[in-house]
């Protein structure tokens, strides 16, 4: 074969090089994307050292070294995160070139904040108001000593704010309830909810006085902070949340650093509108969302898929319902958050309310009729159906016909040869399809967006409150929070870093949600005794 | 075991009787009038797409499963008829057990393999299934090979062991009749021969019915053969009348190889 004219083409190599170069294309194409991401995901969670830029022109500023690249100008420019918002006309980041650097150094004394508003303050921590004086231990043990007084004194009030708050919430429901229809015979029920209200309020205006009173105090303790060109600025102590000295770290330092902001980022709320803090109530509600998809998508797709492939036959009718399921795999997904916010809020969510709590409709207040966790859910559920059905569908069709007619020559049933021999051979593959479904489903927003995720929502759907699984209530979501951050926030700059980390973040939980099926589908196949994936 | 009801071997426990088989307009069996006798093997021969497999299968009605499939003509299991209208297939399937030409063991363990049968016919007694499964297995010639390895697949086994464990499956249930579709052609020589040696163990206890291409197979496992041509029955009889002395020239030509 090999040596004659046109050999290249002909032995194949020219095929097998254009399909190499096919993967190898589709290879980069996920390269790029998640090394940037990886990229700027860990320059946003690693403590690097302050640097003290002084420029050319006189300024001087702290900042942390994110990013650098060539002008279009050929020069080599300088990205460093600067932080102070309040101070910088809220820009989180400046590029400076290089030419324009005079010198650069790493003041021991630089103190990197992480504070409830206005994002990081860079700079330095004046002790007594003195320049140069303020050392790390004094401030941890100021901070520590700041927080056991809050924690003692203003906690206990802010908890019974919170829980007067929905104390007065189901209240004012129960008064509507009573008062509904307005000559209900429940009269005396009314008067006692309403003197109820009326002392609830009572209590809750007090407290917050007594609350207001005490947090003044708290903001009243200040600290003086000077930024690089020596602007002074007064902060409060209850603003500040972390109080690290980057320059004083060594590696293992940076490293337990490092792991600290990745639990902050795991476990904290987010602050400053979305832009700062952390991405649990996200996380949270992407993981219950896709559970909850699961969970009423799976069972339903299996038995479709059964009954389409075993039981339907072959007749017109059967052959329409496959083609109508293929369809609709290809049905846009903001068409299905349409039917999910037509279909299940107005039409099934409407109806329950006006079934359930007719006085809160009347009063315009929704409860299943507005968007939540189990309409997404169902609607993200209906999305991934088709794929379910079509997966089972095929790996019924792949389990061979002698294993089927061998379990029935041995007297079992259809059922029983379904149950016990067919269903388990096409479980694997089941699963497959099920992996996939799952994982467009993760990454889906278009639908969420009409369906219940919002971008700040501080109660979760599952909580310790009775009944713990709160199913009507909104929740954020990991994608929609990347859409809410990128295109949506006040301060798109500031948010960048976040928004990389969010998505790293989603790409890791849709990754451990393919592993663990993985895993799941694997051990099923050596039950069976087969080897390979 | 097969005997119950104190009916002697030789007596005829299958009985065809002008039976015509068709796949929707496709007419595969013609007139077979055929007597199977108990407890003894009977090898059915002939070139290949003559209607063995589909008279094999007429018996534990199979055939059901294929779309048009239908018989017409008399075919009885212990002079009931086999195709009648109330007649409980499972039940059927239960005294008429079948051993593929491809080993279809499920991928499950070992035991539930052998147990299968009767799991499904609702026996959960532990006891009761242990015993069966000891019990099949030592039929099969195969419980000393594998008895450490009950509850690992079987799909680790070897060619040779899936048949002789889908026999084993087949004698769980205690059917009185074993199909046996070509047992051997997917099997090493080896293999071949303790499947042979495994056919004349289970002789007298069960009725057999073996389909077979290899001539000497049906000469040493059988003590009767059929002879099937184009759908029709040509020939029955003794085995070894047969071979020696077939009544029949179509016969004759097929033993001595001028057609297959
Ligand atoms: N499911 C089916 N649908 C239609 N025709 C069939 C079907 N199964 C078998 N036939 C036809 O019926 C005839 C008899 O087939 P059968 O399988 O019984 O032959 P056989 O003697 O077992 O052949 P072989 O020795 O090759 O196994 C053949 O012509 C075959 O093409
Ligand atoms: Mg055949």
């Amino acid at each position: 074969m090999a040596g004659g004219n046109g050999g290249f083409a002909r032995d194949g190599k020219f095929w097998i090089t254009l399909f190499g170069a096919a993967l190898a294309f589709i290879l980069l194409m996920l390269a790029v994307p998640g090394y940037l991401i990886v990229k700027n995901s860990l320059a946003a969670l690693w403590p690097a050292p302050l640097e003290r830029v002084r420029l050319r022109d006189g300024g001087v500023f702290l900042g942390r070294r994110v990013n650098s690249d060539l002008s279009p100008g050929g020069q080599v420019r300088i990205q460093y995160k600067v932080g102070n918002r309040e101070l910088n006309a809220s820009a989180d980041f400046r590029w400076v070139r290089e030419l324009d650097i005079a010198g650069i150094d790493f003041p021991e004394q630089a103190v990197a904040l992480t504070r409830s508003e206005n994002g990081d303050f860079f700079g330095f921590w004046l002790e007594d108001g003195e320049a140069g004086t303020g050392r790390p231990e004094t401030l941890a043990l100021k901070l520590e000593d700041y927080r056991r007084r809050r924690e003692a004194e203003a906690e206990p009030p802010r908890r019974r704010l919170i829980e007067l708050g929905e104390r007065w919430r189901e209240t004012n429901l129960a008064i509507l309830k009573a008062a509904y229809p307005a000559e209900s015979p429940e009269g005396r029920r009314l008067a006692g909810l309403l003197a109820d209200e009326a002392e609830i309020k009572a209590e809750s205006e007090r407290i917050l006085g007594v609350f207001n009173g005490i947090r003044e105090d708290f903001l009243a303790e200040r600290e003086t902070f000077a930024a690089a060109d020596s602007t002074r600025t007064l902060l409060p102590l209850d603003f500040i949340l972390e109080a690290i000295w980057p320059n004083r770290l060594g590696f293992f330092g940076r490293l337990a650093q490092f792991f600290r902001n990745v639990r902050g980022l795991i476990l904290d709320y987010p602050r400053s509108a979305n832009t700062e803090g952390g991405l649990f109530p996200a996380i949270f509600g992407t993981v219950l969302l896709v559970f909850l998809m699961a969970v009423s998508a799976f069972p339903l797709g299996v038995a479709a898929g059964v009954y389409i492939q075993e039981y339907a036959g072959n007749g017109f009718l059967s052959r329409l319902a496959r083609v109508a399921v293929n369809n609709l795999a290809g049905v846009p997904s903001i068409v299905y958050g349409i039917f999910g916010l037509g279909f299940f809020i107005y039409g099934v969510g409407g109806g329950l309310d006006s079934l359930l709590y007719p006085e809160r409709v009347a009063a315009g207040i929704n409860t299943f009729g507005g968007g939540g966790m189990l309409w997404s859910s169902l609607t993200l559920g209906l999305l991934t159906l088709p794929v379910v059905i079509v997966a089972t569908a095929e790996a019924l069709a792949t389990v061979p016909s002698e294993i089927r007619q061998g379990s029935l020559a041995l007297g079992a049933t259809r059922f029983q040869t379904l149950w016990r021999v067919v269903i388990p051979l096409a479980a694997p593959g089941i699963l497959t399809g099920f992996i996939l479904a799952m994982a467009r489903a993760a990454g889906e927003v278009a639908p969420l967006m009409l369906t219940g995720a919002v971008k700040s929502a501080h109660l979760l759907p599952l909580d310790a409150e009775w009944p713990f699984l709160h199913p009507e209530r909104k929740f954020m979501h990991l994608g929609f929070h990347i859409y809410d951050m990128g295109f949506q926030s006040p301060n798109v700059e500031a948010s960048k870093p976040l928004v990389y980390l969010t998505a790293l973040v989603l790409l890791i939980l849709v990754f451990a949600m393919n592993l663990a099926a993985i895993c799941l589908r694997q051990r099923l196949r050596n039950r069976q005794g087969m080897k390979g994936l | 075991m097969g005997d119950e009801g104190g009916a002697a071997t030789g007596e005829a426990i299958v009985e065809a009787r002008d039976l015509n088989f068709y796949y929707g307009a496709k007419q595969a069996l013609f007139e077979i009038t055929l007597a199977v006798r108990r407890g003894i093997v009977t090898a059915l021969v002939g070139p290949s797409g003559c209607g063995k497999s589909t008279f094999l299968r007429c018996l534990n009605r199979m055939n059901d499963l294929v779309d048009g499939a239908r018989a017409v003509g008399g075919l009885t299991l212990d002079g009931e008829e086999i195709n009648a209208g109330g007649r409980d297939v499972i039940e059927l399937r239960r005294r008429v057990g079948m051993v593929f030409q491809k080993p279809n063991p499920f991928p499950k363990s070992i035991y539930e393999n052998v147990v299968y049968g009767l799991r499904v016919a609702g026996v959960r007694d532990r006891g009761r299934l242990d015993a069966a499964c000891e019990e099949s297995l030592r039929r099969a010639a195969l419980w000393e090979e594998i008895k450490d390895r009950l509850r690992e697949s079987a799909l680790g086994l070897s060619g040779g062991q899936h048949q002789r464990l889908c026999i084993a499956r087949a004698v769980a249930v205690k059917p009185e009749i074993i199909l046996m579709d070509e047992p051997c052609s997917a099997l090493d020589p080896r293999s071949t021969l303790k499947i042979e040696e495994l056919v004349a163990e289970l002789r007298g206890d069960y009725t057999i019915i073996i389909v077979t291409h290899n001539l000497q197979q049906a000469a040493r496992v059988s003590e009767r053969t059929a002879f099937f041509y184009e759908g029709r029955l040509v020939e029955e009889g003794e085995t070894g009348r047969l071979f020696t002395n077939p009544a029949r020239r179509e016969t004759e030509d097929y033993l001595t190889g001028r057609f297959s």
